[in-house]
């Protein structure tokens, strides 16, 4: 066979195998690309999920703190009579 | 130090655009040119008048690649039709250095050729492939 004839063969090949070998990396770079932005896009929905779990446990703590307080008041305000009315039946007590 | 030298290079290679590099690079390739230097009755005149060819066609590459080195896709245009022209001459050389094997051994300056010229396909097709992989993920960031 011709040289040259035989060279242009070759380098065809050479060339067509380089384009196809690009064009496979490139589907692989593309691929990889699209899995990211999904396990990103999952990644956001997951965030955006306990972030609104975040922000329901934080209202329900506000709630919780005030009937906590509430309960306090009133803990304190039975505690205080109790003592009122320990005392009270200890003077009945002495009075009999 | 050896280590952090190596990082260093490395990140350069990997990291840095090499535009300017490829600026002084096809200066001096367009500079080298025979056909600036030498007309096509002297290649004539030695039997090879395709090589004046060639050499004009590779004239022709490095003024698209000075022309449009602020142009990436036309200056991976340029440098594939380069790489093309430079594949085709390293591999008429391979050939014409395995047909000619019976009556000239394979010599050491063969050798030496081969591994030059070898070595700057993998340079063009190295730079080319930056080229190309900066493209792609341009046009990525944009999808």
């Amino acid at each position: 066979m011709n040289e040259n004839i035989l060279t242009v063969i070759i380098t065809a090949i050479t060339v067509l195998g380089g384009a196809g070998a690009w064009k496979f990396y490139e589907f692989i770079i593309r691929n990889k690309a699209v899995k990211n932005k999904e396990d990103l896009a999952e990644q956001n929905i997951y965030r955006e999920d306990l972030k609104a779990r975040v922000d329901k446990l934080e209202s329900d703590k506000d709630a919780c703190n005030n009937s906590l307080l509430a309960m306090s008041i009133e803990l304190a305000s039975i505690k205080v009579r109790i003592e009122f009315v320990e005392k009270e039946n200890e003077r009945l007590k002495y009075r009999q | 130090m050896i280590k952090s030298y190596f990082n260093s290079v490395k990140e350069t290679l990997l990291y840095f655009d090499f535009q300017p590099l490829l600026f002084f690079w096809v200066v001096s390739d367009f500079l080298n040119n025979q056909v600036l230097w030498t007309n096509l009755s002297y290649w004539e005149s030695v039997g090879q008048a395709n090589t004046y060819w060639l050499y004009f066609a590779y004239l022709f590459g490095s003024i698209g690649m000075l022309i449009s080195i602020n142009d990436i896709k036309w200056l991976s245009r340029f440098i594939s039709y380069y790489l093309i022209l430079y594949l085709f001459s390293t591999i008429r050389y391979l050939v014409s250095v395995y047909t000619t094997v019976d009556t000239e051994p394979f010599t050491m300056v063969d050798f030496k050729n081969i591994l030059i010229t070898c070595w700057y396909a993998f340079m063009w097709i190295w730079v080319l492939f930056k080229l190309k992989k900066e493209m792609l993920n341009k046009s990525m960031r944009y999808e």
